[in-house]
């Protein structure tokens, strides 16, 4: 950039971003990398752009993209007769583990490409494991009450 | 590493078999034979550390309830006996972190969500109080300061011999995250075992009464516990009980059970050389119990047939449902929130 326009770094400001019509991010996760910067994307999303992200990566600038995920969908329906098991992996923020940061369109059974079938976040049960916890302590110390008051 | 030939995906490759990827399904387990899941990087000072933690704990309240009966010759060993717990515990928790001022940092957060640092709290206070017990009790010096802490210890006593089961439970090991819902109860039942096992080979009998009554009703508690523990994580994980160390463990645990507790109730009333075997049974049993379990789930962690039939299951439960896909939002963006700075 820097031979050609005379300037390495941007050549324009980033608030004339939300005047664009269109906008084409690739392989960068803007979002999260650049937050301040990506207000403006932001801005030019609401006023009815459209957000392109291209990146093998589905990450949160992914997540608010208008062609990302649809693509991969669009992709999905198109091998789907031809693949019986094909399905899109790692694009759900509900999965318990929040995506997995990348996404994958698989044309089989995850296992089949060594992904995890169905991976999960222990901490999400930790209310269940403290409660637990509790009994047992509660148990612990009836026992030595128990043991205490019997034949005294 | 021990990477399993026998692959379970081949019993469930069936109706995919019809793509070239799903003939090879038979041949990987897990991520080309490794386990999706890593064992924790942990030596055997933190399951030493469980247990004497545990045992410290669980002491500490008995020789609270043997103060409360007056009952001074099995309240003393016991005080002294949680000491010696602490040190060993405070020993290996710190070591096992490499650089041993790690353990500070750990004190500069506060984060209800971690159970390691929640323990890390419940263990400062507990080995705090019950020093200074022992302390007192030893020199004589501050006795109603001393009596005080002991108090501190019995009250936090049953949180350090329980927590620890959350600890393992909030990991990714299968074993102990599927036993979580008895994985503190199994572990404040062996702490019962082990402490009333310290009563009874360091008191007299004839002062032991509470220590017997304690640890039988701990290492029943412990034998239903673990059952309950087998049946809690399921067909597929009950099986990693069954590898050899584990089940070797877990044998001498149980198989040891019925015989102490005779010994106890029939001998260790009246004889003291009984009495100490009868104690030291009681605690070595309650150290196996915790090993095996502690093995059990690292075993579970390495090996992918635990870890990817366990999540094979759990999705076939769920109908064999995919990755669900989000929901795209009514303007034809994809829901999600992203707040730009």
């Amino acid at each position: 950039l820097g031979a050609s326009f005379g300037r390495g770094g941007a050549t324009t400001f980033q608030q004339d971003l939300q005047n664009a019509d269109c906008l084409l991010i690739m392989g960068s996760n803007m979002a999260e990398n650049h937050p301040v910067g990506f207000q403006w994307v932001m801005e030019a999303r609401e006023r009815g752009a459209t957000l392109i992200h291209v990146d093998p990566r589905f990450t949160r600038t992914s997540a608010v993209s208008n062609v990302h995920v649809p693509r991969a969908e669009k992709r999905l329906e198109a091998v789907q007769d031809r693949f019986e098991g094909a399905q899109l992996y790692g694009t759900d923020t509900g999965d318990g583990v929040g995506g997995t940061g990348s996404m994958f369109l698989l044309l089989d059974k995850p296992e089949v490409y060594g992904l995890p079938p169905d991976p999960i976040v222990p901490t999400k049960d930790l209310p269940q494991m403290w409660k637990a916890a509790g009994v047992g302590a509660a148990l612990l110390v009836s026992a030595c009450v128990v043991a205490s008051v019997v034949r005294a | 590493v021990s990477t399993s030939v026998s692959s379970p995906a081949s019993n469930c490759a069936g109706s995919s078999a019809s793509t070239s990827a799903g003939s090879l399904e038979a041949e990987r387990s897990g991520y080309y034979g490794r386990s999706p899941v890593k064992p924790p990087d942990w030596s055997d000072k933190i399951p030493t550390y469980i247990f004497a933690g545990g045992f410290a704990g669980a002491s500490s309240l008995l020789a609270f309830s043997a103060r409360l009966r007056q009952n001074e010759a099995l309240a003393r060993p016991l005080v002294f006996g949680a000491a010696g717990g602490v040190m060993v515990s405070t020993y290996c928790l710190i070591f096992d972190l490499g650089r041993p001022e790690r353990f500070m940092n750990m004190l500069r957060v506060f984060k209800p969500s971690s159970p390691m640092n929640m323990g890390v709290y419940i263990f400062s206070a507990y080995s705090a109080a019950a020093l200074l017990a022992a302390a007192a009790d030893a020199t004589g010096i501050a006795r109603p300061l001393g009596r005080a802490c002991e108090g501190v210890a019995a009250l936090v006593g049953p949180a350090m011999a329980t927590y620890t089961g959350v600890l393992l439970a909030d990991t990714a090991v299968p074993t102990w995250n599927e036993g979580r819902r008895t994985l503190p109860t199994l572990f404040a039942a062996t702490s019962a075992a082990a402490a009333g096992g310290w009563g009874i080979a360091f008191a007299a009998p004839g002062d032991s009464g509470l220590a017997r009554r304690f640890a039988v009703l701990g290492a029943l508690g412990a034998l239903l516990a673990s059952k309950r523990l087998r049946s809690d994580v399921g067909p597929v994980l009950r099986e990693s009980f069954k590898e050899k160390i584990p089940a070797k463990l877990s044998r001498r645990a149980t198989a040891l059970t019925l015989g102490r507790t005779l010994l106890c109730a029939l001998l260790g009333k009246n004889v003291r050389p009984f009495a100490v075997l009868a104690g030291a049974l009681f605690f070595t049993g309650a150290l196996a119990e915790k090993f095996s379990v502690y093995r059990a789930g690292y075993i579970s962690a390495k090996d992918p047939k635990y870890v990817v039939t366990l999540q094979r299951q759990r999705l076939d439960a769920r109908g064999g449902e995919p990755t669900r896909l989000r929901e795209p939002s009514a303007d034809g963006h994809a829901a999600g929130s992203v707040t730009a700075a």
